[in-house]
């Protein structure tokens, strides 16, 4: 046993670049063949659940390695379902692990889901955890391209653009939220984008 | 459709007026014509990314100005052998070291003449297109940072601070929206050429694992080599962000984060293999792969988290492998 042990721990190591599984792997065989649309209609048309949630982060983490697009709409919709985790899971866990799989799969699609996010901001019907996460997004996707003032001052645009105050109240909110994903190179530019709102070089939503 | 003998636009006789026909001025005059022929040349397969000791293949292309593409034989040439090197004939480079190696490759075709005049005007005048591109070969050395704080040009350090509460690496007792005992990592891809511009992303495999309650196997253990890589707020990918001139970064914190105050130690032991892609999957950093370890051991306690040291070496973070029993043996 010993000696089985010691080889598989000697070889085990070699094997880690090339034969590397998927963390979802086998999560979801009914869907394994189901083409992307097929994907979103799932989505579109499930109510996630205990027995159905290997299925849907199964689903959701697929579409956003196919950057695809038209599931844009439906990822937005489950931005606060979260990954199902076993008791040992929630114990013993790297920092990193994803907890909300749209939040991942949204911002490898990129920036042609702000629009969506941006509502989901702005949306009565967006749960808290969702409102966080579609932030989360919205400032990810900026820190992709080294933008994050631009994430704040689009934000802060929009707060000064819409006339309804409860919209107005969100985007005050995720203003002030947004200052924390910058990073202190970029926090002073940050602090100015949320103050002024001043468009960087004809920034547009 | 009247095409001439000698090309597509040919001068032709389509009518003779009424009066004496001169034979003589129809058979001797000039004709003029368009040589069909190559104007424009290229290298197919430029520019490319490759990683340090793979290959790829360019083609001597070039365009007629009928719009025809022809791929031709060629004589290929690197301007830089030491970066890497290009067959003479088969246009096959092999990336040699980090950098970013031009090519031409020359070959022989007919040229386009687009009005050629002369008693007999016949097409056979060839020349040599000439077709460059450049490419970059690139390869990323990975380290690991264990100690101090999260680097500031890495643009997942906010991520990092709001998860823990802290910038600090090393053992840390979580604190901010992750509650719990852990070990603070950075590892970072530094790649050559530094200039390089495209994304490198550093993945993480869990190369195998053992959890423990106490001394008891809490099962649940993540399949060996499974992927572990970071969701993108927690790495950057560009290069160049932050001024980092050629380094990437993933941060992350293994850790233990019970949830009731049980008296129970909670033990995990993971080995770790790092490695660095380009966006399409290529790998290019040493293969198999960085291998590093992480082994801690904690406690909720009525004040909060602590590191448990009751197993000698525990609650540290090293390059190599871990023996993954609950008490190292």
């Amino acid at each position: 046993m010993f000696a089985v042990m010691v080889i598989l721990f000697l070889v085990v190591p070699f094997l880690a670049v090339g034969q590397v599984h998927g963390r979802y792997d086998g999560w979801c065989d009914s869907l394994q063949n189901a083409t992307s649309p097929d994907l979103v209609q799932f989505l579109n048309a499930v109510v996630p659940d205990e027995k159905n949630a290997r299925c849907v982060t199964w689903a959701i983490h697929q579409l956003g390695n196919e950057h695809h697009e038209p599931a844009i709409p439906a990822l937005v919709k489950l931005l606060d379902f979260r990954i199902p985790r076993t008791p040992v899971e929630e114990i013993f866990h790297g920092l990193s692990e994803e907890t909300f799989p749209a939040e991942a799969a949204l911002e490898l699609i990129g920036k042609k889901v702000l629009p969506e996010v941006l509502r989901a901001i702005e949306a009565d019907s967006t749960s808290a955890i969702a409102r966080e996460n579609a932030l989360s997004v919205w400032m990810q996707i900026y820190r992709e391209s080294d933008e994050q003032p631009k994430g704040v001052s689009l934000l802060k645009q929009e707060e000064n653009r819409v006339s309804d105050s409860a919209i107005k109240q969100k985007l005050r909110w995720a203003v002030q939220k947004a200052l924390t994903y910058c990073n202190p190179p970029e926090k002073a530019a940050c602090q100015e984008a949320a103050a002024t709102g001043v468009p960087d070089k004809g920034d547009v939503l | 459709m009247i095409a001439g003998t000698h090309a597509d636009n040919e001068g032709i006789l389509v009518g003779l007026d009424a009066g004496t026909y001169n034979v003589r001025k129809a058979t001797c005059t000039y004709y003029c014509i368009t040589c069909n022929g190559w104007w424009t040349a290229l290298l197919t397969g430029t520019p490319f990314t490759i990683p340090k000791g793979s290959g790829t293949t360019l083609q001597l292309q070039d365009q007629w100005n009928t719009g025809a593409t022809y791929s031709l034989s060629g004589n290929y040439a690197s301007n830089n052998t030491a970066v890497a090197t290009i067959g003479a004939t088969n246009g096959t480079v092999n990336g040699i070291a980090p950098g970013s190696p031009n090519f031409t490759g020359t070959g022989n075709d007919f040229v386009y003449i687009s009005n050629y005049c002369a008693v007999d005007p016949i097409c056979n005048s060839r020349s040599s297109p000439q077709g460059s591109g450049g490419g970059t070969v690139v390869s990323a050395t990975i380290s690991q940072r264990t100690s101090s704080t999260v680097s500031s040009d890495d643009a997942a350090l906010s991520s990092y601070q709001n998860a823990v509460g802290t910038t600090n690496l090393g053992n840390i007792i979580e604190n901010g929206n992750v509650r719990g005992c852990g070990i603070g990592l950075e590892t970072i891809g530094s790649v050559a050429p530094s200039n390089y511009t495209g994304s490198v992303i550093m993945h993480r495999t869990i190369v195998n694992q053992g959890l423990y309650v106490n001394s008891t196997d809490a099962g649940g253990e993540t399949p060996a080599n499974t992927d572990d890589t970071s969701p993108s707020n927690f790495r950057d990918d560009n290069p160049q962000s932050g001024g980092s001139a050629g380094k990437v970064y993933d941060l992350d914190g293994p850790g233990l984060h019970p949830s009731a105050v049980d008296g129970k130690t909670y033990r995990y032991r993971t080995n770790f293999s790092a490695y660095a892609t380009l966006s399409d999957g290529t790998l290019i950093s040493p293969s198999p792969g960085f291998f590093f370890y992480v082994r801690l051991s904690c406690q909720l306690t009525g004040p909060g988290y602590v590191f448990i040291n009751d197993v000698p070496g525990d609650n540290q973070i090293g390059i190599g492998t871990t023996n993954t029993t609950w008490n190292l043996q």
